[in-house]
């Protein structure tokens, strides 16, 4: 048993030895200086890259752009999304969840570069809704969609609606509707319901799914890149601008680790959240599972 | 009465807003024009055309087509014996190994490529496709395990007892009984790794050289210099491949108990 | 060594909980024994010790005069009808019938007869190529007990196997499988709760609790003599009674607190002292000598009435009548006595 567990476990060393070995080098190089000119670095170590983002206000701005927008997105994601997923798992109808489940599936894969570039068709200035806007004569001049942080959020919760959707879909399936039947036979409204029911015992899974889309909008870089058209400066953009504008791999390596604690420490209080509410919606089980 | 048409019309808005993208690139990608225009001038296939005689664009697609079999390859050959010990291993930091082992997941893209790029550069390593393919078997090795992991926790253990029982030794039952039933799991893994990684432009961009670009480098690359629908014509023929994996997928597994399974 | 099952003192220890303790049970060849006990008490533990799931903390098992303590589950010749039947859902029934003979490397076309066969006997032949997804469950169990049967194990095993079917099925599934094994005589361990089912199918019934076996015998002798408070309690017998017994002239009488006087059998050995006696439902009956009381409660069951009667003295017991005496009705008067055969003397 021993050796065939260590036999098994050979791949999965293998590619964590390479994956933290490449962050090791990685996080190493953050305490170089990058060598004016050229894309080498150099000793000696130091804590100035560092220094100079924690310092700089502008920089610290940029972090905290990423929050706010990544926490926004992430609960306006929640709020449109939830009543689909909810609808998804409760429609008696097989063809709409698996059209409905299709759709969501098909949007998530389908390729990123591929929907920027076509947001930034549908949005841009000769794009199809200021084309529409201005041929039906509602405007007489073009509204900015893209180029600005209305155009990024507008695409990154398009990608991040299916995200959300399917994992609280499946906390929403797994209820069992005798907790609704029974609520509506002892007088509840469907609004109240919702509210008192069905709500908090999925709140786990909506937690989660807050955590899964707050990371992917944390780290999104394909639609700032096409849609922000370096006008909206997101942290992802700012650490590809270091790297292949300024060529300072050493301060990208220092933004990308403080980038990494900011992210796993929002992470880590969405997880205690949803631990926390798990044990309340185990509660409401009569502790069963608690 | 008001209130369930409001639901229904914002139910009909949700999925207009989701599939809007999709269905107008490809609309889009038929436009005779250069430019996005309305009413459309005309409809034509010629931008199908211009995708298909561009060196960049062919070179990108044999590349990309080549990379994703080759990680999709690899990746489950390496998810199997992990899943495996994950889910049933018997030591102690099973959880932190999972939890280790999914950690390229909650990684920003830009920060995994540009470690790569650093670690591939400290050790002298400039063949693109060999580090696109190291860097992508390890940011889809997490997609691989999860599923396959949840094939696992379906099983029913006393099927396995029951051939154990019946004289299977723990590799035939490993073959017969248990390999079998992970075939969902595995479908489910391999598409998503082969669509993640035809897809993926964060990291690949800092790894790959001239010689192995894929398709979202190309047509980034397109978009930045050129105007004109060509890579409408691309998002379209990805999205025609997506939706056949995905229907695939569902014929074969059942999309629903796919995604219950999470 | 002779051959059947030989459990010599088994036990298990889970970290610091005694799953199961002294477990020492002799079956002889082509006999049935049934492990009956509450859910915990390890009777399923002790039959994957058997089946080899659970390696033994202490004892020996020995099969058919082999010692298999330490041998791999595949080479153990057991075969184990699970709670779930435990089918291969990727399998047809014919595959998993087919199963254990081809690990075996038996000829394709002794197989293919073997299974048929195997099929025959439990009436699935139409049924070969059907997936177990669409069985019935009573089809899923006779499917599970074909493919046990075919590798004609040393043992069979069977965990709780009637459990999932309905009350009906359940009995003609029991009559079935009884009927079978005595006709191949295989040694076969049954696991159950079920009391009724322990009675009906068993040469032998060992009682659990708590890890060990309180009681092993013949089904009619813990049915009829119950050693334990347990035992009496879990083979059915409704009225225990506290009190002591006393020798009173020619014979002896317990003496209940809050109900009376028991007359006890003259062959009985229990010398006098504090102790309880157990009486099923079956063993009062009415007499005008007995002890008054009145009918408060009463519930059909199908041939009798289960009454509840409160005696004068303030005790309670429960009795069977039939169903066409009037003094079943709540309100009647009766007086109530116990036949000393059956009344059982348990130590306090």
């Amino acid at each position: 048993m021993r050796i065939s567990q260590l036999l098994l476990g050979f791949p999965a060393a293998l590619i964590l030895s390479v994956l933290f070995g490449a962050y090791a080098v990685f996080f190493a190089v953050g305490l170089l200086t990058a060598v004016p000119n050229t894309a080498d670095v150099a000793g000696p170590v130091t804590l100035d890259n560092y220094a100079r983002f924690l310092f700089e206000p502008s920089y610290l701005a940029i972090l905290w752009r990423t929050l706010w927008l990544s926490t926004l997105l992430a609960v306006l994601t929640a709020v449109l999304g939830y009543p689909v997923a909810y609808f998804i798992a409760r429609t008696p109808s097989s063809f709409l969840r698996r059209f409905m489940l299709g759709a969501l599936v098909v949007t998530m894969l389908a390729g990123s570069v591929s929907r920027a570039y076509s947001w930034l068709v549908i949005l841009g200035n000769r794009g199809l809704i200021n084309s529409f806007l201005l041929w039906t004569g509602l405007t007489d001049k073009t509204v900015p969609l893209v180029y600005n942080e209305l155009g990024v959020s507008i695409a990154l919760v398009h990608f991040l609606l299916p995200f959300f959707v399917l994992t609280v879909f499946g906390a929403i399936k797994n209820l069992p509707t005798s907790l609704e039947e029974s609520a509506r036979n002892l007088g509840a409204g469907r609004a109240r319901v919702m509210a008192k029911i069905v709500i908090p015992l999925t709140f786990p899974a909506i937690a989660g799914g807050l955590a899964i889309v707050f990371s992917l909008a944390m780290s999104a870089f394909v639609f700032p890149l096409v849609l922000g058209g370096g006008r909206v400066r997101l942290l992802s953009n700012f650490i590809y601008d270091q790297v292949f504008v300024a060529f300072d791999r050493p301060f990208a390596a220092a933004v990308s680790l403080i980038f990494l604690v900011v992210a796993l420490t929002a992470l880590m209080l969405l997880t205690l959240l949803q631990n926390h509410t798990r044990r309340l919606a185990a509660g409401g089980f009569g502790g069963k599972g608690a | 009465m008001i209130s369930r048409i409001l639901w229904r019309t914002y139910l009909a808005a949700f999925f207009v807003f989701l599939l809007g993208p999709v269905a107008f690139i490809a609309l889009y990608s038929l436009n005779d024009a250069v430019y996005f225009q309305l009413p459309p001038p005309g409809l034509s296939l010629r931008w199908y055309g211009e995708f298909f005689d561009s060196r960049i664009f062919t070179r990108a697609l044999k590349n990309t087509l080549l990379l994703s079999t080759t990680v999709t390859v690899i990746c489950l050959l390496f998810a199997v014996p992990t899943a495996h010990l994950v889910v049933r291993g018997h030591f102690r930091g099973r959880e932190l190994l999972n939890n280790l082992i999914l950690s390229p997941l909650i990684m920003p893209g830009v920060v995994t490529g540009i470690a790569f790029l650093s670690a591939f550069g400290v050790l002298d390593i400039r063949d693109g496709f060999f580090r696109l393919t190291v860097a992508m078997t390890i940011f889809c090795l997490p997609f691989a395990v999860r599923a396959i992991s949840a094939s696992y926790h379906g099983l029913n253990r006393q099927a396995e007892e029951a051939a154990r029982n019946l004289g299977a030794t723990r590799l035939q039952t490993w073959c017969k009984v248990l390999l079998p039933q992970l075939r969902p799991g595995l479908m489910a893994g391999g598409v998503f790794i082969f669509v993640e990684t035809v897809d993926n432009f964060s990291i690949n961009v800092f790894l790959a050289d001239r010689a192995s670009k894929t398709l979202p480098i190309a047509a980034y690359e397109h978009i930045r210099d050129f105007d004109d629908p060509t890579v409408a014509a691309m998002a379209t023929l990805l999205s025609i491949v997506t939706i056949a994996l995905v229907a695939l997928m569902d014929r074969l597994v059942g999309l629903d108990r796919f995604i219950g399974q999470k | 060594m002779s051959d059947g099952v030989h459990l010599q003192d088994i036990g298990k220890d889970y970290d610091t909980v005694t799953a199961v303790d002294q477990v020492a049970l002799d079956l002889p060849k082509g006999t049935l024994l049934t492990l009956l006990g509450p859910s915990g008490c390890g009777k399923t533990t002790v039959l994957r010790m058997i089946a080899g799931f659970v390696d033994p903390s202490r004892g020996k098992i020995v099969l058919d005069g082999t010692d298999v303590t330490r041998v791999p589950p595949e080479k153990r010749g057991t075969a184990m009808v699970f709670q779930n039947y435990a089918l291969f859902p990727h399998m047809t029934v014919f595959d998993n019938v087919a199963f254990g003979l081809r690990l075996r490397r038996q000829k394709r076309a002794a197989i293919a007869n073997k299974v048929k066969a195997a099929l025959d006997l439990v009436h699935l032949a139409d049924f070969a190529k059907r997936y177990p997804a669409e069985l019935s469950g009573g089809q899923q169990q006779r499917a599970a007990l074909a493919r046990c049967l075919v590798i004609e194990p040393r043992v069979l095993l069977l965990d709780e196997p009637f459990g999932a079917l309905d009350r009906h099925l359940r009995e003609s599934m029991q009559t079935e499988l009884r009927k079978l094994q005595q006709q191949l005589a295989i040694t076969t361990v049954l696991v159950t709760h079920d009391q009724q089912e322990a009675l009906a199918l068993s040469d032998y019934v060992a009682v659990m609790n708590r890890g060990r076996v309180e009681q092993f015998g013949p089904p009619r002798e813990v049915y009829d003599r119950p050693r334990s408070r347990f035992v009496a309690d879990f083979m059915g017998v409704s009225n225990v009674l506290a009190g002591r017994v006393r020798v009173h002239g020619e014979g002896r009488i317990f003496e209940a607190t809050g109900y009376g006087a028991f007359r006890l059998s003259e062959n009985g050995t229990e010398g006098e002292g504090d102790a309880l006696l157990a009486l099923r439902p079956d063993a009062l009956r009415l007499d005008p000598e007995g002890l008054p009381g009145v009918v408060h409660f009463s519930a059909l069951t199908g041939a009798h009435y289960v009454c509840e009667v409160r005696l004068d003295a303030g005790g309670e017991l429960t009795l069977n009548l039939p169903r066409s005496d009037p003094r079943s009705a709540p309100g009647s008067r009766i007086n109530v006595s116990a036949d000393p055969a059956e009344a059982v003397i348990l130590p306090a």
